[in-house]
């Protein structure tokens, strides 16, 4: 595990080295305002750039949240598969499934799942 | 068969050849000389009769190479100079437009990008957003209302940055010259390195535009510059 | 000596990751009936590095306002994410095969989901935060599929590595491929979902604020994850095809890159709220269907 350590500290080194190239190569002109702000195909800024996000994000992360307990759950069936108990374990897996499909008819029924766009 | 050549062609054209001339032909140019236009005509002979003078004496072919110049004397600036070379080459090689097509002019910048003229050819590619793009093509009628977006979208293109002017509209107000609500030219809001003339340019005639600016991009000396402060 | 060779690794990656953007500009244009780069050099060979040595010699710009060490920092995680992904592959590393590895790429790919939003929420922009949330929308809603899918990919080879799908005949698994494509392009935002590349070309997306080596960086993490994709693919589905050769999976995964790029010429994006119902309405049900089907394999 710790030869992944190393191998990810020398991938970010590498990286942070094209970044040096970069600040060495770069051409710099002056800096005005006018080159930072940010770009709204040329017109000023009459908002604050920070607008606050719409809720339909919010419920789908926590749907999103609640297939990946659920996921993370499952993880470990081939462990339990390759055991004694396999049978249990896969009468419980199609359980399992089964209450996620549940799940996921009520909030379909629930319109969680409609605007989510 | 050459004399004959000059001879013919001597007393056709009526006009005398130049300085270098055959020794026959200031028999001929005697009697042609009340009505002589002094013109430097060499014939195709002559001139290759000078190529094989040159290569005789070891004269290179292109003069303007860099590699014959000896660069024991001055190392630092034979690299600076090869720097700009290679940098050069690597911003020609590669132009990112920015698309800022306003008006007509900017469906003949559609067809550089379609498959008879193609751009990507070159490297050409559009971009949307100006951070990622190195020129920007004004196609179109710069109007006064657009005036300032255009000024701030310029301003946020990371230098090195170029812009080329299409269309008469964008070099100098052009059909709408005389308009109360026209810029007349865009070089009155950014400095413009190339002006494609043309309402509208042919694909082509932008195709040649982007030539051009790569070849002005080829002449750029920042590197030296910089070495020499 | 191992780090020796992971440097070199990352190296060829990221070449090979340039290569593979002259790779796709050639097929598109032939696809569009014209030829891609070949006047600067002699195919269009040099042009990727063209492009990346260009790219990084642009100014620096970072935006007023925008959270400075969020801003640097987005690009560079990126990139060093997709180039971690690279250590899960079995048959480059024989001193480091990991006995983990599809659990390793389902967490490294979760976290490549925050690069995109803190780059485009630190880039002081709205249409950057707009453009990252839905990029991010897309991409968790379709790993939610994915993940199940990994997790059945997991369960019916017994085993959480990549290195058992060459012992063992992977044909049960081959109508999860169509299924395993799809979730592939809409991770890697790929069109026809992608949001974030092609939505810079209409509105904006979450790399408008990324000039130079920052839109570099994002735009090789991107491919090299595609890559990633691709080879993966090659090895768990087609295993039982080719020989146990590293030069079979590479061709395989050629190809597999060259579906992608067709499949990116062909059809037009998606809809943002039919890509989520696909997501949520068709595929989930779809792959836990999958999942019931497969339980009477064990008995």
């Amino acid at each position: 595990m710790l030869m992944v350590l190393y191998l990810v500290i020398t991938s970010s080194l590498l990286v942070i080295f094209l970044k040096i190239v970069s600040l060495m190569i770069a051409e710099s002109s002056p800096l005005n305002r006018e080159e930072l702000t940010p770009y709204e195909c040329g017109f000023e800024h009459h908002n604050v750039s920070r607008v606050p996000f719409s809720l339909r994000y919010f419920f789908l992360t926590l749907i999103f949240l609640l297939f990946d307990l659920e996921i993370v759950l499952m993880l470990f069936m081939p462990y339990v598969i390759l055991s004694n108990f396999f049978a249990l374990g896969l009468v419980l897996l199609t359980l399992f499934v089964f209450i996620l499909y549940l799940s996921l008819i009520y909030e379909w029924n629930d319109g969680t799942l409609e605007w989510l766009s | 068969m050459t004399v004959g050549k000059v001879l013919s062609k001597n007393l056709v054209a009526f006009s005398s050849v130049g300085t270098k001339s055959n020794s026959l032909v200031p028999l001929l140019a005697s009697r042609n000389s009340i009505i002589q236009i002094t013109r430097n005509q060499e014939t195709e002979s002559q001139k290759n009769l000078q190529v094989a003078e040159k290569l005789e004496k070891g004269v290179k072919p292109y003069k303007f190479s860099p590699f014959q110049l000896d660069f024991k004397s001055n190392k630092m600036q034979y690299t600076m100079a090869r720097i700009d070379d290679l940098m050069n080459f690597i911003r020609r090689g590669s132009i990112w437009p920015l698309t800022f097509g306003l008006a007509c002019c900017a469906v003949e910048m559609m067809h550089i990008a379609a498959p008879r003229y193609d751009m990507d050819r070159f490297g050409v590619v559009f971009r949307a957003s100006p951070r990622q793009a190195d020129c920007i093509i004004v196609a179109g009628t710069l109007c006064n209302k657009m005036a300032p977006a255009f000024r701030k979208v310029y301003d946020q293109m990371p230098a090195p940055k170029w812009v080329i002017s299409m269309g008469s509209c964008a070099n100098g107000g052009g059909y709408y010259h005389y308009s109360y609500s026209v810029v007349r030219g865009c070089d009155r809001i950014v400095p413009v390195d190339i002006y494609v003339p043309g309402c509208p340019p042919s694909a082509e005639a932008l195709m040649y535009g982007i030539l051009t600016l790569q070849r002005k991009i080829k002449r750029k000396s920042t590197a030296q510059s910089w070495f020499r402060k | 000596m191992l780090i020796l060779c992971w440097l070199l690794h990352c190296l060829l990656l990221l070449l090979s990751v340039a290569f593979f953007t002259l790779f796709e500009r050639k097929v598109m244009g032939l696809f569009h009936n014209r030829l891609g780069p070949n006047k600067v050099s002699f195919i269009g060979l040099l042009q990727p590095l063209l492009d990346a040595f260009k790219l990084l010699s642009k100014q620096n710009l970072t935006p007023l306002r925008s959270n400075k060490f969020t801003y640097n920092m987005a690009p560079h995680m990126a990139l060093i994410l997709a180039l971690f992904v690279w250590l899960t592959m079995p048959t480059l590393y024989t001193m480091l095969s990991m006995n983990y590895s599809l659990v390793m790429f389902f967490c490294v790919s979760s976290i490549m989901v925050f690069s995109v939003l803190l780059a485009g929420w630190s880039s002081n922009s709205k249409y950057s935060l707009i453009g990252s949330l839905r990029s991010v929308a897309q991409s968790i809603s379709y790993e939610a599929v994915f993940s199940t899918l990994i997790v059945l990919v997991m369960v019916l080879l017994l085993s959480f590595s990549i290195r058992s799908s060459f012992s063992m005949s992977s044909l049960i698994f081959i109508p999860l491929l169509p299924l395993w494509i799809i979730c592939t392009l809409a991770e890697t935002h790929r069109a026809p979902f992608d949001f974030s590349e092609s939505e810079s070309e209409l509105v904006s997306g979450f790399n408008t604020e990324y000039s130079g080596a920052y839109f570099a960086f994002i735009f090789l993490s991107e491919y090299a994850v595609l890559l990633y994709s691709c080879m993966l693919i090659s090895m768990l589905f087609f295993s039982w095809l080719i020989p146990f050769n590293i030069f079979s999976y590479v061709i395989m995964t050629l190809l597999f890159s060259f579906l992608f790029i067709w499949i990116r010429i062909t059809f037009c994006r998606f809809r943002y709220d039919m890509l989520m119902m696909t997501s949520w309405k068709v595929l989930l049900p779809l792959v836990l269907m999958l999942f019931v089907c497969y339980v009477p394999l064990f008995i």
